[in-house]
């Protein structure tokens, strides 16, 4: 974690979304891409990222289901209902205000 | 490595229920740690060195527990001994095992059927020794038949007057419990019965034995009794 994860961690919502878009994703897959992306410059602490979980499964964001490894361990799979990709689109319309906006606020 | 990582995961969680969700999350947060370590192992970091990285990657799991709605517990029973946190709580283990007063005159009522039918067919023999004494070898031999069906009928019994399983929460854990008991008593009534026929056979052997003399013929009768054995554990594995 080397960059100032603080600033970041109030975007872990849409992060997640933004992967659980491309396909249906477990936890572990979920981090590993936010690690490559970010090109290790970034990644959650399991505790943040399944509290995020819990928190956009409650909101009705996303759902989860059991995989069917039929080797090793069965993995909880979660996939984005209509609902989240709506909330995504939203949060990443804000983000994309917010850094236009933080852009012209600290320039010289 | 696993399970040093299993311990560990499981630590975090050791003062909170153990509710359906609470496991099932900690085998998430599990998996996704061992997944990590393995990672790390392939890309030629040192196992010790993985382990340490895997684990401070969890964070803390306080705020996601409550936010389940879990609340702390101090002193909460627990089920895993191997853990290796302290934890005072292993003593309430017994009390919470006593059970409902119900239960408890149930789990009497059991015994003494178990006792008795056991008495019975230790006694059984009495009568045939008195009979033989007296002149009245069939009335001994009848009275042995009575009691040895008497105590067969009280263990059949005991295996169905047995109180079940009763769950101590809504875990894994617990439902597992409780379904294995289940499972179990079925096996306990059929070994009952199994062992109550091999008793009164090897009694009807001996008693038909010595009042024909006719020993080699007389052995057939424990082929009819391991054939009437199967045809019940047939009758209990289509049952299931």
């Amino acid at each position: 974690m080397s960059i100032t994860s603080d600033l970041i961690r109030g975007h872990t919502d849409t992060i997640i979304l933004a992967h659980l878009m491309k396909k249906d994703s477990y936890g572990y897959e979920v981090n590993k891409n936010i690690k490559v992306l970010s090109e290790g410059m970034y990644e959650l602490k399991e505790a943040t990222l399944y509290t995020a979980f819990k928190r956009l499964e409650d909101a009705g964001s996303i759902a989860s289901y059991w995989g069917d490894e039929t080797t090793g361990a069965r993995r909880k799979y979660y996939r984005i209902t209509e609902l989240g990709k709506e909330t995504y689109h939203k949060l990443y319309d804000e983000w994309n205000t917010a850094k236009h906006i933080i852009d012209k606020l600290v320039e010289e | 490595m696993h399970s040093k990582l299993r311990m560990y995961v499981e630590s975090l969680f050791d003062k909170v229920q153990r509710t359906k969700e609470v496991v099932e999350l900690r085998e998430e947060i599990l998996q996704n740690v061992i997944d990590k370590y393995e990672d790390l192992v392939r890309d030629g970091i040192s196992e010790e060195e993985a382990y340490h990285t895997a684990i401070s990657g969890i964070g803390d799991v306080d705020d996601l527990l409550s936010s389940m709605g879990v609340k702390a517990q101090e002193g909460m029973y627990t089920e895993n001994t191997e853990q290796y946190s302290s934890n005072s709580s292993m003593f309430q283990k017994s009390s919470k095992k006593e059970g409902t007063p119900e239960l408890q005159k149930e789990e009497k009522k059991s015994t003494y059927l178990l006792c008795g039918s056991i008495m019975l067919y230790i006694l059984c023999v009495v009568p045939v020794i008195i009979g033989s004494q007296i002149g009245g070898e069939i009335i001994g031999i009848c009275f042995m038949f009575v009691m040895i069906a008497l105590a067969t009928g009280m263990i059949v019994l005991y295996g169905k007057t047995r109180p079940r399983y009763q769950k101590a929460d809504d875990s894994m854990v617990e439902n597992f419990k409780e379904w294995k008991n289940n499972n179990e008593q079925d096996r306990e009534i059929y070994k009952s019965i199994r062992s109550a026929i091999w008793s009164v056979t090897t009694a009807l052997y001996i008693i038909v034995s010595f009042m024909t003399m006719a020993w080699h013929v007389t052995w057939v009768i424990f082929l009819i009794a391991g054939a009437v054995i199967n045809v019940i554990k047939a009758y209990y594995d289509m049952k299931n």
